[in-house]
């Protein structure tokens, strides 16, 4: 399995660490960019308005906190 | 790793994130098999931004529907709102045999260097530890379709050097190994073998 980009915060000393194999890096890694305001009113008031799924990720926000 | 993560962006949360970058992933008029949860999102995402003429296909009958409310799982009477068929389950699975199907888009428990999927069993098949739900389509959609797109929570337990079952192929065994089972590969198209939107959590237990 070959990485070939990182998410917005995350670093590549990150992924190593939380990977069980050796992995395979592309060597001009790209950094995707964070979401955009649409994107995330979107998702939020038109894709899943009663945050049935989404409501998962502020469960594991709170587990951190 | 997923503390920082929590501290960097209060503004959105993982999942929020995990959905809007596979949703970028998925292109205008895609033949798209989809599964519970987080691919749900993207295609939805995907449908009401830059993609309104994909096919979302899911494994209980519903052919191309809209998706204005999010189904809640690949049965939800939802898959079929103005769908332009429902049909039956094998029938879905024989349309990706014909080759129609572009994109899997799955989610799973763990994921092996060759790309292997388990959602079946965590440890012996015989006397697991754990029995997910798989596979459900996820044998059939990973096999048969051009491209995998996969999720899954980027754990160290989870990204491991060999899975426990494999529920859906990936290189199997090493290079040559997928096409020696005849399935069809994305080295067909060209593409890369995995669109790897995984991440980022670290829980405290484990």
């Amino acid at each position: 399995m070959r990485l070939i980009g990182l998410l917005p915060g995350i670093r590549l000393d990150d992924i190593i660490e939380n990977t069980g194999f050796e992995l395979l890096i592309k060597e001009d890694l790209k950094q995707l960019p964070p979401p955009t305001d649409e994107e995330l009113k979107v998702l939020r008031e038109k894709v899943d308005p009663f945050r049935i799924v989404l409501s998962r990720g502020d469960k594991m926000n709170n587990e951190e906190n | 790793m997923w503390e920082r993560f929590v501290m960097r962006n209060r503004d959105y949360n993982i999942i929020e994130l995990m959905a809007i970058i596979a949703a970028r992933e998925i292109e205008d008029r895609a033949v798209l098999y989809i599964g519970t949860g987080i691919p749900m999102l993207a295609a939805s995402l995907a449908q009401h931004m830059h993609a309104p003429n994909i096919i979302p296909v899911f494994e209980a009958g519903g052919v191309a529907p809209q998706m204005p409310t999010l189904p809640t799982s690949v049965g939800c009477s939802r898959t079929t709102y103005r769908a332009i068929r429902t049909c039956d389950m094998p029938e879905i699975f024989e349309m990706a045999q014909l080759g129609i199907a572009h994109y899997a888009f799955l989610g799973g428990a763990q994921v092996d260097k060759y790309r292997n999927i388990n959602s079946t069993v965590k440890g012996q098949y015989e006397a697991p530890s754990v029995r997910w739900a798989g596979s459900g389509g996820a044998n059939a959609f990973g096999s048969l379709c051009w491209r995998t797109m996969i999720i899954i929570n980027h754990e160290k337990r989870r990204f491991i050097e060999k899975v426990d079952f494999i529920t859906t192929p990936g290189y199997i065994d090493g290079p040559g190994a997928r096409e020696k089972a005849g399935l069809p590969g994305p080295d067909l198209i060209g593409f890369l073998p995995i669109r790897h939107c995984s991440i980022l959590k670290k829980r405290r237990r484990g």
